[in-house]
Formats: structure tokens, C-alpha cells, sequence
């Protein structure tokens, strides 16, 4: 029975793994000793064993054919999904950019100021220009407004008069807004109109009750 | 990358897996064993390389080949055991070397192979399959060439002592070393 080492040396020999003084050396060796070729020729035998068994696992040429093309097709499966995902990625991407652009755009015009038009108003007529007049040639219920010596507007400085025949003014209503100011005129101009009526004659009264 | 040269990769890619998925089959079955699927090794080394295609040299790509099947043979049998894939490993029916060594021999010593240490199953057939120099042995399994000296050493004296006196019906024509 050969040393281990031996035998170690005789597996590399057969494994081209000598250099070319050890190959040199195990050949004189060979040539010399009936146990070593005895040892060698048994690991031949072993290899050749070994040698069928690797050619058992390989696959016919059909079958090894057959594989390649199924890897193949699935990596080329793969290949075209990962370019679909690409393309969907970049849809999806432009799309969110669109709507965060339409989104953003909307919500921005919603939160622009209003364009506040100016109020069609008439302008009041300065007829006055102190706060303490009493005598006044105005038309029942037209408004004036009344201004300091600044030009501006203090607070209550839209005025009604209320006046009679010969033009005393009976009553003042003032007004801090100009809308306000109208409104009491018109009412007070149906009023008036009303009276005028009825002292003509143009309206009858049922009943002096109400 | 453009896309010729894209295209170009995806050509040599798919040439590589119809020349050399016999080979690699091969080697996967003879490491893996019953363990796992020779074929789902396989490929699952072939996506991983396609996945990173772009970074190797797809003219000349038998090693990385072979090294990307070692490497997924040996993760797969490093995983927590599922059981056996099948009692029998497939591959060709036909008694091989045109008969000389029975079939029943041949089952016999795929058996012992397939109770080897991983590390030993793997360095013995890079070597006796692949022909492959104890150095790129070593690169293949990310060992030191004393290490795969001692595995190869160590699987053939385990399958000597396993496999005793058998001897096949008839030898093959020896090759000029043998």
C-alpha cells in the first residue's frame, strides 16, 4: 500500500500537475517500481469510472438544445418587460407631471384676487360744502355729501334730507356708505310720491285703518 | 450604450447559453446532485449574468460561464435542505462510453460522488470534467490551491474506500496518460 503522499503524487501526475522535474522524477520512479504502476494503473481504472459517470450527467445534444432556447426565451421575455415597465414609468411620470401642472394651475387661479369691479355708483352730487346748512333749494330725497376742507369723506358723510315744499329741510339722515344712502332716498322718494298721490286724489282711501 | 451595441451584447449573450448549456448543465448536476434542479441552477446563473451583462466580455465567456454555475450550484446547496429533488438524476439513458461500464457500475459511483462533501464533489469535477488546472480551480470556488489539492486528494480517496473492489465490466481505450 502506497504512502498517502504517493499517492497524492501519482493523482497529480495523471492531473498534469507536475512540473516538469517532479514529472521526470515520478516517471524514473515508474520505470523502477512495480507498486507504483500497480497504484497507477488502479487510479487510471478509478478515473475511467469516474470519467462515465460524468459523461451520464450531460445532457443529448436535443435536450441541452432545448434548454438554451428556453432560457433565451425568457430572457427575452424579461428584456420586453422591462422595457414595457420603462415606458409605463415614463407615461406615468409625464402624466403626474400634467396633473400636478393642471393641479397646481388650478389652484393658484381659484386663489387669484377677485377683479373687483368699481361700484356703478353716481357720483353724489357736492352741493354743500359745510355740514350746517339748514336751507337747501334740493329735490326731496337727493343725496349730498358733505366734505371738510381736505376734500375727504368723514364718517356719516353721506347725507338725506328730508324737506318741505319750500325747500326747509325738515329731517337729515346721514350715511357712512353711498349704497346705504341710495337705498333711504329711493324708499323715501316712494314715500313722498305716495303722499302726493293721495293728496290729489289720485289714490282713494278705503279705511284710515290699518 | 448605444443600442447597436446593446443589441450586439443580447446576440453573444444568447450565443454563449446555446454553446456552452451543455457544459454547464454538466457541471450543475454534478455538483448539486439530487439536491436541487440542475436546470433551475442553471438558469438562474444565466439571469443573474444577463442581468449584469454589460459588465463582462461576452467573445470569450466559457469561465465566466462555468464559475457563475459553480457559484449558484454551491448558494443553492448552502441553503437550509428541502429534501431530495429526485431519487435518480436525469441525464442520458444510454450506458455511457458506448457501453463499456454497466449501467448498475455507473449508478453506483454517481451515488458515492453524490455523498462527497460539496467542496469535494465540486473540485472533482472541475477537474476531471472540465479539465481545469488546480489554479482556476481555485479561482472557480474562491479557495487556495493547497485547499483544492486537498479536496480533489480527499474525494478520490472517500470514493476509493466507498465504492472497495468494484471494477467495471470492461475499460475504455486509455487516453495518452492514462
Amino acid at each position: 500500500m502506497l504512502s498517502e503522499q504517493d499517492q497524492e503524487l501519482l493523482e497529480a501526475y495523471l492531473d498534469d500537475a507536475l512540473s516538469p522535474d517532479e514529472v521526470e522524477r515520478v516517471a524514473k520512479r515508474l520505470a523502477d517500481g512495480p507498486a507504483l504502476t500497480a497504484e497507477l494503473a488502479a487510479i487510471r481504472q478509478q478515473r475511467r469510472m469516474r470519467a462515465a459517470v460524468w459523461e451520464s450527467l450531460a445532457p443529448s445534444e436535443a435536450e441541452a438544445s432545448t434548454f438554451a432556447a428556453s432560457v433565451i426565451r425568457g430572457i427575452r421575455r424579461q428584456r420586453m418587460m422591462w422595457r414595457m415597465s420603462w415606458i409605463t414609468r415614463l407615461g406615468s411620470a409625464a402624466a403626474a407631471c400634467i396633473l400636478m401642472g393642471l393641479g397646481g394651475g388650478w389652484y393658484l387661479w381659484g386663489r387669484m384676487p377677485a377683479q373687483s369691479t368699481p361700484p356703478a355708483l353716481t357720483p353724489p352730487v357736492a352741493v354743500n360744502t359745510t355740514a350746517n346748512n339748514s336751507a337747501s333749494n334740493n329735490t326731496p330725497g337727493q343725496i349730498h355729501f358733505v366734505a371738510n376742507a381736505a376734500n375727504e369723506l368723514p364718517a356719516g358723510a353721506y347725507q338725506v334730507e328730508l324737506t318741505d315744499d319750500s325747500g326747509n329741510v325738515l329731517a337729515v339722515q346721514k350715511f357712512d356708505k353711498l349704497e346705504e344712502a341710495q337705498h333711504f332716498a329711493q324708499d323715501l322718494g316712494q314715500v313722498v310720491e305716495r303722499q302726493q298721490d293721495v293728496q290729489n286724489g289720485h289714490v282713494t282711501l278705503v279705511s284710515d285703518h290699518f | 450604450m448605444s443600442l447597436e451595441e446593446g443589441a450586439e451584447i443580447d446576440r453573444l449573450f444568447e450565443r454563449a447559453v446555446q454553446t456552452h448549456s451543455r457544459r454547464l448543465l454538466t457541471v450543475a448536476r454534478g455538483i448539486v446532485g439530487t439536491r436541487a434542479s440542475p436546470e433551475d441552477v442553471v438558469q438562474q446563473a444565466l439571469t443573474n449574468l444577463y442581468e449584469h451583462r454589460t459588465r463582462y466580455d461576452w467573445r470569450d465567456p466559457g469561465g465566466l460561464l462555468r464559475r457563475s454555475v459553480v457559484n449558484e450550484s454551491l448558494r443553492i446547496l448552502r441553503r437550509p435542505r428541502m429534501g431530495s429533488v429526485g431519487e435518480e438524476q436525469p441525464g442520458r439513458s444510454e450506458s455511457p462510453l458506448g457501453g463499456m461500464i454497466d449501467r448498475e457500475t455507473v449508478a453506483q459511483v454517481r451515488a458515492a460522488i453524490d455523498r462527497l462533501p460539496e467542496n469535494f464533489r465540486a473540485a472533482l469535477v472541475l477537474c476531471e470534467y472540465e479539465n481545469m488546472a488546480y489554479t482556476q480551480i481555485a479561482e472557480a470556488l474562491n479557495a487556495t490551491i493547497p485547499q483544492v489539492k486537498t479536496w480533489i486528494h480527499r474525494a478520490r480517496r472517500q470514493l476509493a474506500q466507498m465504492l472497495g473492489d468494484l471494477k467495471p465490466d470492461a475499460v475504455a481505450h486509455p487516453s495518452a496518460k492514462e
